[in-house]
């Protein structure tokens, strides 16, 4: 198990890095002078110089490339080209607020998509399972922004229960920031329940054509121990991993919940600072979105021996 | 009406399909047997023979889609079908029990197998964690597991099959039912497993006064075991009786078909010359497979063939018989060109295969050839079996009219004339080896590599392809490798054969000498636990 | 009660008359629309649904439903164009990395996963800060970002193939390695490459439109869904049909879209769910 676990640290080492150079050579990709492409198109002369002897320019590409790595693991990311706010700190407090909202809603479906899921594969071809993957179908096909709008206007306009606009701080008022919080969590919940719900559908009936199903019904456990002891565990784990990747994908799709809620997350600080042309803000945001994506993987891979032994399996 | 004497009475029962549209199809007709309490009884047939379907009827455990259409079944006078779920649930286990085919797939890979060995207890009786763990124990001794306390806390996949199949057998037998139903119980495991695992099963029942119900198409088994058998045939009952009875005086034209596709000792085998030419030589012959990569990125390789030595003759049959893992398939593979030697030769017609230039490679590809083993896999399913036999003439001179004749040609002779524009889909699998069969003799080779080709048809498909086999060997009389674990077909059609195990030739020469006077001890193990038929020459 | 059957008909059935209702739409477009999309009428802003015009007009007086046509035929066009870049690449790719394996696939599938660490939005996103917005920047940029899972699965499927027994017979027959992977991996991973096309097609609908709606997609004043969404976010108290019609488009799309992918997956795979 141990081996396992090293093995997987290991893994991660050099996607992580390619990760980088990916990033480090997007950004070189701007058209025109790099300095000035991360200091803004106001930079005084002073200031660019300045910037092309940091950044070594004249130095061979993997010379730069070394030195930028460099800062980048101290936790030197620039400053913004909009604000002159670190960029690294501006990270840091977005990302709490896409964070709560991401792992909350994703939480909350899994939960849904486990039972959902479980339930239309043990009663498979009967209404129950239909309504179930009509429902998954017919959510899965509609856009987060879309249904996040609409449930704005319902219950934030029509019913005026919670407030259309703005944003307030855990740390200012524990009330409003639930409020807050309410139809972005419950949009994101309900269009992720869609293709979860399917997976374990899915893997659901895989497993309940397996013989050791059959063996625990053999030996005259009940429906409910037969599910939940015997098929759950093993048709999870598909859906875990694909968990993990619903959270990845988050890292960027919860830009457009951001926007519909206006809430000042990690995905709209990204659309903003492309829209604005803020570099050093994009290439922040890549990194620690690549980074966060590989460590949700990781944990995944981590827990998936919990519920598949078989991987953690020195053979 | 049940028989006060029996133990288990299924009468009249019938299993059809239940499809959303169209006409339920008749799957089991009007099945009638009994078990008497201790009784071992077999209930015999083919794939389709509805077997398996009325072993899962007896307690509700039907797939979906097929559906128990009328009949009664009874367990000790009580009416099965007529119990609430929750009456039937505690039947399940406690009273009957039920041994599954597929050893990797009949435990929960994620649960430790203490725990599933306690469930049935939980639930059936009322015991103490301590009673449970001792329990468990004690029939995990009983079933030769060697460390009884390290197995409670494994999971399944650290087990081998037949170690698996055995933990099955304790988990049933601990809740002591008075019937035991085995479907397929040892068909997925290797010759010698089989037969330990198949001992255990009788012995245990035995001692604790189990009735026994063995499902298998496997008619040794039943000689050696069954006291009574039910022949099936198509989902119905065409014979019953007695083993001896209904093996040495069969009544049924079925039962005979079944009883006579048994390989037995051929007496007129014709004998290649003495002296024909040698076309394949093997000559201190290593493999080995790239091991799993530890942590640190190396790999260390792992020998699967050790030191093999192996001729054929011109016109010669030579067996190469072993358990799965022995290196057989391996081997096999190497001569055909598709697994590399570590160390070694093999030596086609003189020339060593590593030092061919490509023009010979290539008519070395037209010179031998091989059947494989999965009829289902060894076929594009997207190309006509006309394209498919033809394969092999690609690359060699002839018009495109002069392949078509000499596919159609072959086709014929296989038995499938005028198959050329069929789809492997719609054939059986008997058919499907025929069609291998003909793309690997297409190009007249001198040499045909046969891996396991018959080990996945039906008993009476067996016999008939391996005739076809034998008579096409003897018609264009090229050397044959026969590669297979069962030695009762070796005895039929080899006239010589080499016994491996763990990578290595064990014992080797001609087919009688191996089989009445074998050396090795693993030979002899072998012979002990290939089951022959009652009366046969022993 | 099995219903089974009867609902995968059903669905089937639903999915491509969807699928038809938007080719047709598109079709329509080519050759006729109620107005002209992008001529402002000022005297005609934020007019409800009447009989002038069937869905009403925005903020510009610009009739909706031709607004809401053109954007079908941009954003099908643009999906239309990155699908096939997408699984025109990512086969290639799939096929010689699962098939020829080695350390050339090795090295594919690490660039591979480091790519897929940026999940598809943000790629696009990244690659559009870059390129600048525009037509071609977005379908670039979608084709780079769902470039990555595509040669996952079309690699995990060729590598299933390759353990079957009719390709080592391809070897024993005396074929080489490009003619096998053409006669005969390839015809036996078109289902699972067709049914990723349609589940590709529907990620791409849904990113464009995703993209536009966040402003750096397909740039106005051409109507694509997810921008007409945007711009429709002012005046969602006095004009909600503008919220309504392009989310809905989107919807019923997407929804088709899925429904054409579940048939097909259940026509070459019928064993599945009977």
């Amino acid at each position: 198990m141990l081996q396992y676990i090293v093995k997987r640290l290991f893994l991660t080492l050099p996607t992580l890095l390619l990760v980088s150079v990916i990033v480090f050579s997007l950004i070189r990709l701007v058209p025109g002078d790099p300095a000035q492409v991360l200091l803004g198109e106001d930079a005084d002369k002073a200031s660019i110089a300045a910037m092309h002897e940091e950044l070594g320019l004249n130095r061979p590409l993997p010379v730069q490339y070394v030195h930028w790595l460099s800062q980048v693991m101290r936790g030197n990311l620039g400053n913004s080209i909009s604000t002159g706010e670190e960029v690294s700190q501006l990270i840091a407090t977005r990302f709490q607020v896409s964070a709560v909202v991401a792992l909350t809603a994703v939480s909350l479906a899994t939960l849904i998509a486990i039972c959902a899921g479980l339930v239309a594969a043990w009663r498979r071809n009967t209404p129950l399972d239909f309504a179930v993957v009509s429902a998954a179908s017919l959510v899965l096909s509609v856009p987060s922004f879309w249904l996040g709008l609409i449930l704005l206007l319902v219950f934030g306009l029509r019913f005026g229960w919670f407030p259309v606009v703005g944003y307030i701080p855990f740390s200012e008022s524990a009330e409003q920031w639930v409020l807050y919080l309410v139809l972005p969590i419950l949009t994101l919940t309900i269009v992720e329940s869609g293709v979860l719900t399917r997976m374990m559908r899915s893997s659901s009936l895989d497993v309940l054509k397996l013989e050791y199903v059959t063996h625990a019904r053999a030996k005259g456990l009940s429906e409910f121990s037969v599910l939940s002891r015997h098929v759950f565990p093993n048709a999870f784990a598909p859906t875990m991993t694909l968990v993990g990747l619903t959270l990845g994908q988050l890292l960027g799709g919860i830009a457009v919940i951001e926007t519909v809620f206006t809430l000042p997350g990690l995905g709209r600080l990204m659309v903003d600072g492309i829209l604005a042309r803020d570099y050093p803000v994009v290439q922040g945001c890549l990194l620690f979105t690549g980074l966060a994506y590989v460590v949700i993987n990781l944990a995944v891979d981590l827990c998936y021996p919990l519920f598949d032994p078989r991987v953690a399996a020195n053979r | 009406m049940s028989d006060p004497t029996k133990l288990l009475t299924v009468n009249r029962l019938r299993i059809a399909t239940v499809p959303q549209h169209g006409v339920p199809r008749v799957l089991l007709e009007d099945l009638s047997f009994g078990v008497a309490p201790k009784e071992f009884l077999a209930i015999v047939g083919e794939s389709g023979s509805g077997k398996t379907l009325a072993s899962r009827a007896i307690m509700d455990l039907l797939p979906p889609g097929v559906a128990r259409v009328s009949g009664d079944i009874l367990l000790d006078g009580r009416e099965l079908t007529k119990l609430t779920p929750l009456e039937l649930r505690k039947v399940r286990g406690a009273q009957v029990g039920m041994v599954f085919q597929e050893p990797m797939a009949s435990l929960n890979p994620a649960m430790k197998v203490g725990r599933q060995l306690a469930e049935g207890l939980k639930l059936h009786r009322n015991l103490a964690p301590e009673e449970i763990r001792a329990l468990s124990l004690a029939m995990l001794k009983r079933v030769q597991i060697r460390d009884p306390e390290r197995c409670l806390k494994s999971y399944p996949h650290e087990f081998s099959g037949g170690m698996r199949q055995r933990i099955m057998l304790a988990s049933i037998l601990l809740l002591k039912p008075k019937l035991l139903i085995a479907d397929e119980p040892t068909t997925a495991l290797d010759t010698l497993n089989q037969r330990d695992v198949l001992e255990l099963m009788v012995e245990l029942a035995r001692d604790s006064g189990v009735a026994t119900l063995l499902i298998t198409h496997d008619l040794g088994l039943v000689s050696r075991y069954a006291e009574r058998v039910v022949v099936l045939e198509k989902g119905k009952l065409v014979e019953t009786g007695t083993t001896k009875q209904v093996l040495t005086q069969p009544a049924h034209s079925y039962t005979k078909r079944l009883i006579d596709s048994r390989p037995a000792r051929a007496l007129d085998k014709h004998q290649p010359a003495e002296d024909a030419p040698v076309i394949l030589e093997i000559e201190k012959a290593c493999i080995s497979y790239e091991g799993r990569a530890n942590w640190l990125g190396k790999a260390v390789p792992h020998k699967i063939v050790h030191d093999v030595d192996l001729t054929l003759r011109i016109g010669q049959i030579v067996a190469l018989v072993g358990a799965s893992g022995s290196g057989k398939t391996t081997l096999g593979r190497a001569v055909m060109g598709l697994k590399e030697l570590s160390s070694g030769a093999i030596r086609f017609d003189g020339k060593s295969l590593a030092s061919l230039t490509k023009q010979e490679s290539k008519r070395y590809r037209a010179e031998a050839q091989l059947i494989f083993q999965d009829p289902f896999s060894s076929l594009d399913p997207r190309m006509r079996v006309g394209d498919i036999v033809a394969a092999p003439l690609r690359r060699l001179p002839g018009s495109a009219a002069e392949h078509r004749q000499r596919t159609s040609e072959v086709l014929a002779e296989v038995g499938l004339p005028e198959y050329e524009m069929r789809y492997p889909h719609e054939m059986s699998g008997g058919q499907r080896q025929r069609v291998a069969i003909a793309r690997a003799i297409i190009s007249r080779p001198r040499l045909v590599v046969a891996d396991e080709p018959v080990s996945a048809l039906d008993m009476t498909i067996q016999a008939q392809v391996l005739k076809l086999l034998q008579k096409l060997q003897r018609e264009y009389g090229f050397a044959c490798l026969f590669i297979t674990h069962d030695l009762s077909v070796v005895e039929q059609i080899a006239d010589e054969v080499a016994v491996m195990s763990g990578g290595r030739i064990v014992e080797q020469g001609a087919t009688d000498e191996v089989l009445y006077r074998p050396q090795h001890e693993y030979t002899r193990a072998l012979l002990a636990a290939t089951p022959r038929l009652a009366g046969a020459a022993d | 009660m099995r219903v089974g059957r009867w609902h995968l008909r059903w669905s089937a059935l639903l999915g491509c008359v969807l699928v038809g209702l938007l080719l047709l739409t598109i079709v329509i477009g080519l050759f006729w629309m109620p107005f002209n999309p992008i001529a402002i009428d000022l005297d005609n802003t934020l007019a409800h649904p009447s009989a002038r015009h069937w869905l009403g007009s925005d903020e510009f007086g610009r009739d909706e439903l031709s607004r809401a046509m053109l954007g079908a035929r941009i954003s099908v066009f643009i999906a239309a164009e990155a699908t096939m870049f997408v699984i025109l690449m990512g086969t290639t790719v799939g096929v010689l990395t699962g098939f020829l394996r080695g350390w050339f696939d090795r090295i594919v599938m690490m660039v591979n996963d480091a790519l897929l660490a940026l999940p598809g939005i943000l790629m696009a996103l990244g690659l559009i800060a870059v390129l600048g917005p525009g037509r071609e920047s977005i379908i670039l940029a979608l084709t780079l970002a769902y470039l990555p899972p595509v040669v996952r699965v079309v690699r995990s499927a060729v590598m299933s193939v390759r353990e079957r027994e009719f390709i080592d017979a391809s070897t024993v027959a005396g074929d080489g390695a490009l003619y096998t992977m053409f006669r005969h991996v390839l015809p036996n991973i078109l289902p699972p490459i067709l049914i990723l096309g349609t589940s590709v097609f529907g990620w791409v609908v849904l990113s464009e439109s995703a993209l536009s709606f966040l402003g750096v997609g397909v740039p106005p004043p051409a109507p694509s869904w997810g921008n007409m969404l945007s711009s429709a976010r002012p005046y969602m108290e006095n004009a909600i049909y503008l919220s309504i019609v392009p989310g809905l488009c989107i919807a019923v799309t997407l929804l088709g879209v899925n429904l054409f992918g579940d048939a097909m997956r259940d026509w070459f795979d019928p064993r599945k769910d009977s």
